[in-house]
């Protein structure tokens, strides 16, 4: 190889290793460029304009680099040059390559030197050079790249791209509809103890007041609108934000109205129906005292029993009193107290004291009232109360009964009542065992329940007796349901069929109870009263006053009705147009929920049906139904009205 | 043919229903001197529990004692609100402090919610007689009886403009719980406010 083959070898290879450091250094810095940019944009966001032009100005700055790179081995296109550049590396030579390669020496001295230049190994020199600039380049090319393709957000950029920053250069990408497949997740709040639900493709999301719903999509945020809000009202847009793989919203049910989120991606679009769930207030059943009672004497202990039920967690139960007096004038006093408090908790709970009369500081004349009082867990809009019935407790005074007289005895509707309630009781209670005792042992039991139903029964003809007093006056139609009742109650006990006695003795016992309200007596009873003489005093008044005419009411406009005629119209261009009749039914499901429970229901299963391509008939006419009420049947058919 | 006015008056299991029994004569004779109402001439007394109440389009309810209404007077009384009816709750303490009041407010707000105040300028204050001022005193606020205070304004259960629910501190029980004969005797007749609450509830 001649001195200038050498030098020229030199030079490509130079050129090669220059060319690539420069390229690896201008990309390595288009990556760093985007890196960085999306880091600041992780903490202070961008507007979505300042990230489309981002790309570019990566690319600017990777080809500014890369120029510069260029420029600084410039050299490397120059053949003294490079020929200068082997001998700074190679002193050696003491210029023999450089006079060995001049043309102005060709013929003479060339020769002479060749055998000096063809001592020195410029590979080692290109070697070094490309270790010191292009492995450097190529390292942070891979680093810088490795941390954009796989540790940033790929939808952190907008696809305002490079491509469609040179619009018209390149056809434009087509995104498709980024609302399916939605998922997500429903957080209840905190005090209800529930698991955070999935969410995939929900057209409900049914969740307690206060939960956390956060809903996530692919492709970038710009471009999607949500709203929330009731319908045919303004609704609030809710912001959508870049998510870790694709677009995010999220919001907390408030309201307890029914609301509709809507969700639009261009010419997509998306319903959700919003079923907020309300934390029912707890209930509290007072067992103990069963009846209001009146004292002669205050001896004796109270004993209190109540059950409790709550939907999501019971607090704490409580029972409270008043003890008021209304002494011998108009004057009231009274004490209010609670006895004993015990936290519950789980969905179900009970509390039982006994306290001795003596500790209430009761007088004559005091009437005591006590209910059961629970609170419920719930911290955010709580917590929620229940009451009992209420049970009272007078304590006579010496002059309101005879020594001699005796106590009346409780009204005899009562006592049926008791007597019915503990034979329902035994009788559910046998009906749960049907399945383990051995069929004559339930046989017996059954009999021995239907002679204490027989009994009930008697209590209840006698005071059928009682009322139409021996057939002279028409039965109460109440008295007489309920006897006809414990009839059958007793007929289906005789043959162990228990299970057609409860119903039964449940009729009578309403009925019963129905009858004890209408002829409760009150403790004072009924005064006499002056009959005024209406014919007397009519129109004697001096002043006359000044009657104002009577205002008609506005009709309060019916939510069926306006209801009803969307259906109808939806339901007419079901075929022709069916995601506008989804839309449509879907509303109406969000108008109907707290109201029209049912119909909601039916239009849920009418939309979930005709999304699914199945068939919508039934759930459709179920919808009708629920609009329309019940048909009526009419005995005649209309006149006859046809053209002979 | 038209059905004559019933006064009613509620029976409530919990306290003492019947402490005001000469008001209903009382209003009745205003009824009758003021108006072509057609009023019979003796009030009905009708269990809160049971759906008497829906046979009457007016109902009174007072007492001294606790107010605690059954599940059955509650629901009772909530449709009869609901559906157009009007009742009249008075306090007959005439006592905020009281425990009337406390457990009857308590009752009123569970079933409906927190009570409105009626602006002084509401039908009811000129749909027969013209208060200007709003109700009128009686003569147990005046007197301080009570809790010494003369409650200016009502509280009631309103859909819209319409009371369905009237509640007073005022004591009317007592100003007017006195024989209708004993009437002629005032210079002014103080039952008058009784006859605006009565024609209103079956004119509006």
């Amino acid at each position: 190889m001649t001195a200038r083959e050498r030098v020229r070898s030199t030079q490509r290879s130079l050129e090669f290793v220059v060319g690539s450091s420069a390229i690896f250094w201008g990309a390595a810095a288009l990556f760093a460029g985007l890196v960085l940019v999306a880091v600041i944009n992780r903490y202070i966001p961008m507007a979505s304009a300042v990230r489309g032009t981002l790309p570019v100005l990566a690319v600017l700055a990777g080809l500014g680099l890369c120029g510069w790179m260029l420029w600084q081995g410039r050299f490397a296109w120059s053949f003294d040059k490079v020929a200068l550049w082997i001998e700074e590396r190679a002193p050696e030579l003491r210029y023999a390559l450089v006079t060995a390669i001049d043309p102005r020496y060709a013929d003479s001295v060339a020769t002479l030197m060749e055998p000096t230049v063809s001592r020195v190994d410029t590979g080692v020199f290109v070697r070094k050079a490309a270790q010191r600039t292009t492995l450097p380049a190529l390292a942070a090319l891979l680093v810088t790249s490795a941390i954009f393709f796989f540790a940033i957000p790929k939808n952190w950029l907008p696809k305002t791209s490079l491509n469609e920053a040179f619009s018209g250069l390149h056809t434009p990408r087509v995104i498709g509809n980024r609302l399916t497949p939605l998922s997500g997740t429903l957080t209840p709040p905190a005090y209800t103890h529930l698991r955070t639900q999935q969410l995939r493709n929900p057209s409900t999301i049914s969740g307690y007041l206060g939960s956390q719903v956060v809903l996530t999509g692919h492709g970038e945020p710009d471009g999607i609108k949500v709203t929330l809000g009731v319908p045919n009202m303004p609704a609030t847009e809710l912001p959508v934000t870049a998510g870790e793989e694709g677009w995010r919203v999220a919001f907390t049910i408030k309201d307890t109205l029914g609301m509709l989120l809507k969700l639009t991606d261009r010419k997509y679009q998306q319903l959700i129906v919003v079923d907020p769930r309300i934390d029912q207030a707890p209930e509290a059943r007072l067992l103990l005292p069963a009846r209001d009672t009146t004292l002669r004497t205050i001896t004796g202990s109270l004993t209190l029993s109540a059950e409790f039920t709550d939907d999501i967690g019971l607090g704490k139960a409580t029972f409270t009193y008043i003890i008021a007096n209304t002494g011998e004038g108009d004057a009231a006093q009274a004490r209010l107290g609670t006895l004993g408090t015990r936290e519950l908790g789980g969905t179900g709970g009970s509390f039982s004291l006994t306290i001795p009369y003596s500790s209430l500081g009761l007088k004559e004349g005091d009437q005591l009232s006590v209910r059961a009082v629970i609170l419920d867990n719930n911290t955010l809009t709580g917590p929620d109360s229940g009451f009992s019935e209420t049970r009272t407790i007078r304590i006579a005074r010496k002059s309101e009964y005879d020594s001699l007289s005796i106590n009346a005895a409780p009204p005899s509707a009562d006592t049926a009542i008791m007597s019915l309630r503990m034979l329902i009781i035994a009788t559910e209670k046998l009906d749960k065992q049907k399945a383990k005792l051995p069929r004559p042992e339930f046989v017996a039991q059954s009999q021995k329940l239907a002679g204490q139903s027989e009994i009930v029964r008697q209590k209840i003809q006698r005071i059928l007796d009682e009322q139409t007093g021996g057939g002279e006056i028409a039965a109460n139609p109440l008295l007489t349901t309920a006897l006809n009742a414990m009839w059958e109650a007793t007929r289906s006990l005789n043959i162990a069929e228990t299970g057609e006695a409860i119903p039964q003795m449940y009729i009578a016992l309403k009925a019963l109870k129905q009858y004890s309200n209408e002829k409760k007596y009150f403790p004072r009873g009924q005064l006499k009263v002056p009959l005024v003489n209406i014919d007397r005093v009519r129109m004697t008044g001096t002043d006359t006053g000044t009657a104002t005419p009577r205002l008609a009411w506005p009709a309060v406009p019916s939510g069926k009705d306006r209801l009803r005629m969307e259906y109808t119209q939806a339901i007419s261009y079901i075929k022709a147009a069916p995601d506008s009749a989804i839309a449509t039914f879907t509303v109406m499901r969000v108008e109907a929920l707290k109201p029209f429970p049912k119909l909601a229901a039916a239009l849920g299963e009418a939309v979930t049906a005709i999304q699914t391509g199945k068939d919508a008939t039934m759930p459709l006419l179920q919808a009708r139904r629920e609009l329309d009420g019940k048909s009526i049947s009419v005995d005649t058919l209309p006149p006859w009205s046809g053209i002979w | 043919m038209v059905a004559d006015f019933v006064f009613a008056t509620a029976m409530y299991e919990s306290g003492d229903w019947e402490s005001a029994s000469l008001l209903p004569a009382n209003l009745i004779d205003s009824i009758a001197r003021y108006t072509s109402l057609p009023v019979a001439p003796k009030g009905a007394d009708v269990s809160l529990g049971t759906d008497q109440i829906f046979d009457y389009p007016f109902v009174w309810l007072t007492g001294h004692l606790p107010v605690r209404f059954t599940d059955a007077e509650r629901k009772n009384l909530k449709k009869y609100v609901e559906r157009g009816g009007f009742l009249m709750l008075d306090d007959h303490n005439h006592d905020m402090d009281g425990i009337f009041h406390k457990t009857a407010k308590e009752e009123v707000e569970r079933l409906f919610g927190p009570m409105k105040t009626v602006p002084n300028n509401h039908t009811i204050y000129n749909c027969f007689f013209k208060f200007s001022d709003g109700p009128p005193a009686t003569s147990h606020e005046l007197n301080g009886w009570g809790d010494n205070l003369i409650h200016k304004e009502l509280h009631a259960v309103m859909y819209g403009d319409r009371i369905g629910l009237l509640y007073s501190n005022k004591d009317y029980s007592s100003e007017w719980n006195f024989h209708p004969d004993t009437k002629r005797e005032s210079t002014v007749d103080v039952t008058r406010f009784g006859v605006n609450m009565i024609v209103y509830a079956l004119t509006r």
